[in-house]
């Protein structure tokens, strides 16, 4: 049977005491305190005191429960002093149990009576109560009284079982050891603190209230825990039972809290896992709200392995043979598969045996995962060596499932291969381990941050959110799904190779790297790839919405990258897949973007490479709108690149590619932009070579039906035509060196130091204008239809100059080339500027003024004037002029000769006419 | 003198009674206990499906004359998270 010890809780009467309290009184009778009710020196002491009701019935029987009352006499000698101990209900006297008489003591004696729980009206013992009244020795002679004072009253009440109740607390501290086979219920609260160790083999545990378990608490019961509210496990306290563990409310582990029980673990509410609790149970986890695994919360909910009924295998076992290698002489040994331990063997001085158990996984193992096996003594006695450790690497599974919202902190780790559910919110934090096989459904949002990683096989489907960030790794095959958003930031790992759908915006931020093999990736709104995001997957990657790769974003699949809106790869990302590049509106590659596709990349309105972008792709780049590449980005494209507006190369962009390279408006190379394509650039209104652009087409052309301009340190060296349907403008330092035809249907501008050293036609519909020190050394007739202008320091060293109106070398212009100058009305070299080669024709007038030198072999022909002006020097071999006018400085060579009548040449030498 | 042998005796036949794990093997649920084919080589681990049985066979090597010994079979998850080493318990089809 059990016992419950009641101390008093009020004084409902009293007489002759000295402020009577019941603090003084409710300390054990068998280890009192030094509190007494003090007598105040006249008349018989009495006090009546109550009890909390007992947790069970008070058991019915004679002398099973108990009044236990310490008690002393004021002072010695005087009265003799006597002692009633009564029984009382509500105020009302039941039975006097006894008297104890002449107590003389005054340092305390104990006085027991006993009664019968069937004297009570209330069998619960509710409204007990004790009255323990002086009877004799308190009046008379003043200094003959002596009164009895009560220094501790208790009630050691006899329950039935064995179980173990308290009224309203029932507390288990230090190393406090319990096992009762009976129940352990306290009405109000439970307490094992400290090392306190309850062991209840098949009673159980319950409170209406709240049961607690804190410090080093330690429960070992096969029965049922049951509280009405809350449940809770803090520090280190460790639960083991078998039996079901429940609560309408809240069951909390917390801390190092220990759960290895077998049975149930069913919270009605909230189940809280937090700091490093260990969890540890055969069956299904559940809750209707909410289950909490926090900081380093392990959940094991099964045993992953379990020995297994064989066909070849006796009941109860068999003996053993000597099979394995190794050993000494053989001695015996078991193979069991239904009972673990096995069967008692005694091996000789020795010997060696021979143990085995047919096992299989249960639905706890987890694939991939790596299980160790080995033999202990049957009371966990390790052996004195094991030099071989047998491994089974297997999978399995087992449910988890939370109405509401299931979180992983920390360290949580969790190995069920079955489904893991939240309707609301599945969330790993931290060092959380999902190494789940089944699915992986939350119907509103999955959460894994920090080191969180999933290894499962089956589905990760939300209907609203998944979250991965900081460190967190996918690795799993099956699907991960998300209604809205699936969000992969910091270093997020995701391996899996089965599809990743999200039907709003799927974003990858710092270090985060998908690796999907075949699975598509899909997003109905946003596909966002930032910091070193990477994409490995083969697949197809689709988000309806924007797709942006930003910083080190690196994408490999060989699908189709498609988006309806937006491409964007920023900073570092890299675009290495063999698919197509798909954007309705946008795509942008910027800093070191690089794209590497083989397949096309189209974007119906904006392609951007910007900074070091790349792009060494095969595929088609296409922009319906705008393609542009900026800063030093590298285009290596085999295939035609369109923009049917504008093509933008900036900065240091470069161009390798082979393909043709057509904007139907705008072609644009800036600063250091390198163009070294042998396909073909066209531009429907402009190409532009901004300072240090450089264009090198072996053979390719370059069109533009309105205007190309180099300038600045512009580069022009391949070997097809450059071809401007209205102006062609090489500024300062820019240099052109084709062999084919550069044509201009209005002008071609070579200014300041400009070079032309193509062998090609260099044509001007209207204008060719060399200014400052541009030097053309092409073996080509350089044609203008009105005007061809050297300026100061402006050379030409190769073939013919025609300016169908004039041809004008301006001061220090040099004209050396071997080939015919042709102005159709007039070639004007003014002061010093040298011609040293070839013909010089004008229709008009041929005028060497200032200085102007004239090397060439030559004829000069001027068709009505050729003016020679003073310090001009001519050495050339023939000099005509239809008007006979020649005014040369100095002339030399083979003579001059006028071509007809009225034609003038005036030669002049120190301001004479020759 | 002669309570140094006697010590010496005690001391030889505590250090000389040990147990070791020396090896392992295993096996198909195909046969009888003698019969039952291997799967790997001795001492050469298992990778197989869950629901796929196999039986474990240990080999225990003693040294000294032990007394009659009830073993038993723990398992402990090596990677992911270790867990503690645990009784493999009997299948009840939980």
């Amino acid at each position: 049977m059990g016992a419950q010890r009641l101390a008093p809780d009020t004084i409902a009467a009293s007489a002759n005491y000295t402020s009577p309290v019941v603090g003084d009184i409710d300390d054990d009778p068998d280890s009192p305190d030094a509190n007494w009710l003090a007598w105040d020196g006249n008349g018989n002491t009495d006090v009546r005191v109550t009890f909390p009701t007992p947790v069970l019935t008070p058991t019915v029987g004679a002398g099973l429960q108990e009044f236990r009352v310490w008690v002393r006499k004021s002072a010695s000698g005087g009265n003799q002093t006597d002692l009633d101990i009564e029984l009382w209900e509500s105020g009302t006297l039941v039975r006097n149990l006894g008297t104890s008489s002449n107590i003389t003591s005054t340092t305390g004696v104990l006085v027991t009576f006993t009664f019968n729980a069937n004297e009570l009206a209330t069998a619960s013992g509710a409204n007990v109560e004790a009255r323990v009244d002086q009877s004799a020795g308190g009046g008379g002679n003043p200094g003959n009284r002596r009164g009895l004072e009560v220094g501790a009253v208790e009630w050691n009440a006899t329950l039935p079982n064995s179980g173990i109740a308290a009224a309203e607390t029932l507390a288990f501290g230090d190393t406090a050891a319990i096992s009762a086979t009976g129940d352990l219920a306290a009405s109000e609260t439970l307490v094992f603190s400290d090392s306190a160790t309850p062991a209840l083999p098949t009673g159980g545990i319950s409170a209406s209230e709240t049961i607690v378990f804190s410090d080093a608490a330690n429960l070992k019961g096969g029965g049922a825990l049951l509280a009405a509210e809350t449940l809770a496990f803090s520090d280190a306290a460790l639960l083991g039972g078998l039996g079901t563990i429940a609560t309408v409310e809240t069951l909390t582990f917390a801390d190092a809290a220990t759960l290895t029980g077998a049975g149930v673990l069913q919270g009605a509410e909230t189940l809280v896992f937090s700091d490093a609790v260990f969890l540890r149970t055969y069956n299904p986890l559940t809750a209707t709200a909410t289950i909490t695994f926090a900081d380093a919360a392990f959940a094991d909910l099964c045993v992953p392995f379990a020995i297994t009924l064989s066909a070849n295998i006796a009941a109860s076992g068999e003996n053993t043979t000597s099979r394995l290698t190794g050993g000494g002489t053989f001695g015996g040994g078991r193979i069991q598969d239904d009972e673990n331990p096995a069967d008692s063997v005694d091996l000789g001085l020795n010997e060696s045996g021979e143990w085995a158990w047919v096992i299989k996984g249960s639905a706890c193992a987890v694939d991939s995962l790596i299980y160790d096996f080995r033999l202990v003594e049957s009371d966990d006695t390790e052996l004195d060596t094991y030099t071989q450790i047998p491994q089974w690497t297997i999978s399995a599974e087992g449910a988890m499932q939370a109405a509401v919202t299931l979180t992983f902190g920390n360290a949580a780790a969790i190995s069920a291969t079955g489904d893991l559910a939240a309707l609301s919110t599945l969330t790993f934090s931290d060092a959380a381990l999902l190494a789940a096989t089944g699915a992986l459904a939350g119907a509103e949002t999955i959460s894994f941050s920090e080191t969180a990683a999933i290894g499962g096989f089956g589905t990760l489907q939300a209907a609203e959110t998944i979250v991965f960030s900081d460190a967190a790794t996918l690795t799993g095959t099956g699907a991960l799904l998300a209604s809205e958003t699936l969000t992969f930031s910091d270093a997020v790992n995701l391996a899996g190779i089965g599809t990743l759908q999200c039907a709003e915006t799927l974003v990858f931020t710092t270090a985060g790297d998908l690796v999907a093999a075949g699975g598509a990736i899909e997003a109905a709104v946003t596909l966002a790839f930032s910091d070193a995001a990477s994409i490995g997957g083969i697949g197809t990657l689709e988000g309806v919405g924007p797709l942006a790769f930003t910083t080190a974003g690196i994408l490999k699949g060989g699908g189709t990258l498609q988006a309806a809106v937006t491409l964007t790869f920023a900073d570092a990302a890299i675009l290495a897949g063999t698919g197509a590049l798909l954007a309705s509106e946008t795509i942008t590659l910027a800093d070191a973007a690089t794209l590497a596709a083989t397949g096309a990349l189209l974007a119906s309105e904006t392609i951007t490479f910007a900074d070091a972008a790349t792009v060494t792709g095969t595929g088609t780049l296409q922009g319906a709108v705008t393609i542009t590449f900026a800063d030093v980005a590298d285009l290596r494209t085999y295939n035609p690149i369109a923009s049917s507006i504008t093509l933008l190369f900036s900065d240091a962009a470069a161009l390798f590619g082979t393909g043709s390279l057509a904007g139907s408006e705008t072609l644009l190379f800036s600063d250091a932009a390198l163009l070294a394509g042998i396909g073909t650039l066209q531009a429907a209104e402009t190409v532009v070579f901004t300072p240090s652009g450089t264009l090198v087409p072996p053979d390719g052309a370059l069109f533009a039906n309105e205007t190309i301009t180099f300038s600045d340190a512009a580069d022009l060296k391949g070997g097809g035509d450059l071809l401007g349907a209205a102006t062609i403008t090489i500024t300062p330092a820019a240099d052109l060196i084709g062999r084919a035809g550069i044509a201009a249907a209005e002008s071609i501008d070579f200014t300041t130091a400009g070079a032309v050293t193509g062998i090609g036609t260099l044509a001007g519909a209207e204008t060719i204008t060399l200014t400052a020190v541009g030097t053309m050394q092409g073996l080509g007739a350089l044609l203008a239809a009105e005007t061809i202008t050297f300026t100061p320091a402006g050379t030409l060293i190769a073939g013919a100059i025609a300016g169908t109106t004039t041809v004008e070398f301006a001061t220090a212009g040099d004209l050396g080339g071997l080939g015919a100058l042709l102005g159709s009305e007039s070639i004007t070299f003014t002061p010093q500027a040298l011609l040293s080669g070839g013909r010089l024709f004008a229709a008009e007038t041929l005028n060497l003024t200032g200085g102007g030198t004239l090397f060439g072999t030559g004829a000069l022909n001027g068709a009505t004037t050729i003016e020679i002006s003073i310090a001009a020097l001519l050495s050339s071999g023939g000099l005509e002029t239809p008007s006979g006018r020649i005014l040369p400085v100095q002339a030399k060579g083979k003579g001059l000769t006028a071509l007809g009548k009225g034609r003038t040449i005036i030669v002049q030498q120190k301001g004479k006419t020759l | 003198m002669r309570i140094s042998r006697i010590w010496l005796g005690e001391a030889a036949a505590a250090a000389g009674v040990t147990l070791e794990q020396a090896a392992f093997r295993w096996g198909n649920d195909d046969g009888s206990e003698s019969a039952y084919t291997f799967i790997n080589a001795q001492n050469v681990d298992l990778s197989q499906a869950a629901t796929t049985a196999a039986i474990l066979r240990f080999l225990i090597n003693t040294i000294g004359d032990t007394p009659a010994k009830q073993f038993k079979l723990q398992v402990k998850r090596s990677t992911g998270p270790v867990s503690e080493w645990r009784d493999v318990p009997l299948d009840t089809g939980l």
